[in-house]
């Protein structure tokens, strides 16, 4: 079920000719019931794919949107196990969006791969991305998500060689993440002419969609990598929202959605205005 | 987690070819990192077999270090105590101040040699701060030291100096605003920062080749204690006893005796408020494995897997209660509670 459900999502957009928007939130951000409302709002702002963060106290692959991000949701006491909870209450209303959990390894050793993989799966989760597990250490967590049918999504980057890419693309399925810059969430931003020729030799190199994320906070931007790759992930500016909302005393929910919602469009219309200009 | 099985007792074979010493260990870094981490690794490896770079580590240990350190009979504190005879290792007595400028003086040494021109480097109290802004200020390379922004206000004397030899030192105020932090920022700025930049850091962490190199290089320790021992009683120690917080000193002075099955070890952690609390810093006694700045390693953390902050006194209690050598897998693999409980 879980594989599939990323398969059937890139093969409708592949039929539509467009590429996925991928939302990134983090779970419990700025709490439970909000982040579960962002999460049960995201499929009709026009997410394609869920990135879903779990939070973890030291991120060492993250800009300070993200690092404040997980602050904020574990102050309010989420854990991993609430973020399984928070998929399953989302599996009740949608059953065809994929999610990715995306995180760092500690939480998931402490509950072990095998307990979490089918945790995971029997909640609803699709794939998982961790960030500090490279293909070096991933056999373990690789072999206890097939088990459970789910997709490890391991990271290309800039400093990716072909041959590395060959070794990520091993133990990768759903689709291809391709870093868009040397760096942490949120602060550099991607060049979609510097990235394009890197979208290929990944796609290449997996036979997989290719979705491009780290750098990318506008709608033009977004738009910009839609043109070039399968799907193009927001994170950092979404997360932003929150914090915004908080400080100036607005709905969150309300506010990270509309943000999701002129990205989505833009990536949505990119390929139909390349083809009119 | 079921660890190989090299010879019993045999510890120098450890790391593995995957930077593992059993269990623990490994190279737990983002992709972006990663091609830079077997860059090191090649480059630590030729470096390790040239007998030009260890004569120019010699040379620099000896002329610019201060190495050997002496072995001082303590006398009065053997007589105070009435029992063993009692050493100690002057390793205060190295230039800046402390052991940590014997694996700045390798690692610098080795980024040079790899080309790099700006070093970054982590610190907590300050130590491995002002020996990185020393060596830095040695061989003429920029230094931005990451320092949480509480240990700042803690140790200002060593900012200062670190500020004095040309170091730029960032205030961490991330999560908890200390060590841990600081780490994450060093690792923030290597990621960003790959193509030129060193992270040079300071402890028996980090992903492989970091604690390897950090043992090698901080070995000198135990090397220079066998040697000394010998010279002033004809026979290896019964005991060593090092204090335990990142563990580069122990595992400087355990490993050239890991071998040796009549000289007990025993690594002591700062138990601060009591292992009965949770306000101490025994990584070993009082925390779990798990996964942290890319090894795997016993963390202080909550049942979910968050990592806590240890907690760090002005004047930190040994625990006597607890003075087990455990060493974890820093040093050695497996529980060595067996061959050393007493």
């Amino acid at each position: 079920m879980t594989k599939a459900r990323i398969d059937a999502r890139f093969a409708a957009l592949k039929a539509e000719g467009r590429a996925a928007f991928v939302a990134y939130v983090m779970a419990g951000d700025p709490d439970y019931a909000t982040g579960l409302e962002i999460l049960k709002g995201l499929p009709g702002a026009g997410a394609d794919v869920i990135e879903l963060g779990f939070p973890f106290s030291d991120p060492m692959a993250e800009g300070p949107p993200i690092q404040r991000a997980a602050l904020r949701a574990l102050d309010k006491g989420m854990t991993l196990t609430k973020t399984l909870q928070m998929i399953s209450e989302f599996r009740q209303v949608d059953q065809t969006t994929p999610i990715i959990l995306m995180g760092y390894a500690n939480p998931l050793i402490n509950r072990g791969f095998e307990t979490f993989a089918r945790d995971a799966a029997a909640a609803g989760a699709d794939g998982l991305i961790v960030v500090d597990i490279p293909p070096e250490e991933a056999d373990p967590l690789a072999d206890a998500l097939d088990a459970e049918q789910m997709s490890l999504l391991l990271l290309s980057t800039p400093t990716s060689d072909d041959a590395r890419l060959k070794i990520i693309q091993k133990r990768t399925s759903g689709f291809a993440y391709y870093v868009s810059v040397a760096g942490v969430t949120g602060v550099k931003e991607a060049d979609a002419a510097v990235v394009a020729p890197h979208v290929q030799r990944v796609r290449a190199a997996s036979g997989l969609p290719v979705c491009v994320g780290f750098g990318i906070r506008t709608p033009e931007r977004a738009a910009a990598v839609a043109r070039v790759a399968d799907g193009v992930v927001v994170g950092s500016a979404l997360v932003e929202e929150v914090a915004e909302a908080l400080a100036v005393n607005e709905t969150v929910t309300a506010r990270v959605l509309s943000k999701v919602d002129s990205l989505a469009k833009a990536v949505r219309s990119a390929r139909v205005e390349s083809l009119t200009v | 987690m079921n660890a190989p099985t090299p010879a019993p007792n045999d510890y120098s074979a450890y790391p593995d070819a995957q930077g593992r010493f059993g269990d623990y260990g490994g190279r737990y870094v983002p992709e972006t990192l990663m091609p830079l981490v077997h860059e090191l690794d090649a480059a630590y490896r030729a470096a390790k077999a040239d007998p030009a770079f260890q004569a120019e580590l010699s040379g620099f240990l000896t002329h610019y270090v201060g190495r050997p350190s002496p072995l001082y009979f303590a006398e009065r504190l053997t007589r105070h105590y009435g029992g063993a005879k009692i050493y100690l290792k002057r390793e205060e007595l190295n230039h800046t101040g402390s052991h940590k400028i014997n694996n700045c003086m390798g690692q610098i040494l080795l980024a040079r040699r790899m080309g790099k021109t700006r070093i970054i480097a982590e610190t907590g109290a300050g130590q491995h701060g002002v020996a990185s802004a020393t060596v830095c200020a040695r061989f003429g390379l920029p230094c931005v030291v990451y320092m949480g922004a509480v240990d700042v206000e803690r140790q200002k004397p060593n900012v200062f100096r670190m500020n004095l030899l040309g170091a730029r030192v960032e205030a961490v105020t991330s999560g908890s605003a200390t060590l841990k932090d600081a780490m994450n920022e060093a690792l923030r700025d290597w990621v960003t920062n790959v193509h030129d930049t060193y992270y040079m850091i300071g402890t028996a962490a980090g992903m492989h080749p970091y604690p390897e190199m950090v043992r090698d290089f901080q070995s000198v320790i135990g090397k220079e204690v066998r040697e000394q021992t010998l010279a002033a009683e004809g026979r290896l120690p019964d005991a060593v006893v090092a204090c335990v917080g990142g563990g580069s000193n122990a595992i400087g002075i355990f490993h050239p005796f890991l071998n040796d099955e009549g000289v007990r070890l025993y690594g002591v952690e700062a138990a601060g408020e009591g292992m009965d609390t949770d306000r101490h810093a025994a990584a070993i006694n009082g925390g779990r494995p798990g996964v942290l700045h890319g090894n795997m390693t016993y963390l202080l953390q909550d049942p979910e897997g968050q990592i806590t902050e240890a907690h760090s006194i002005s004047r930190p209690r040994l625990s006597r209660h607890r003075a087990r050598a455990f060493l974890a897998a820093r040093c050695r693999p497996g529980d060595l509670s067996d061959r050393h409980r007493r």
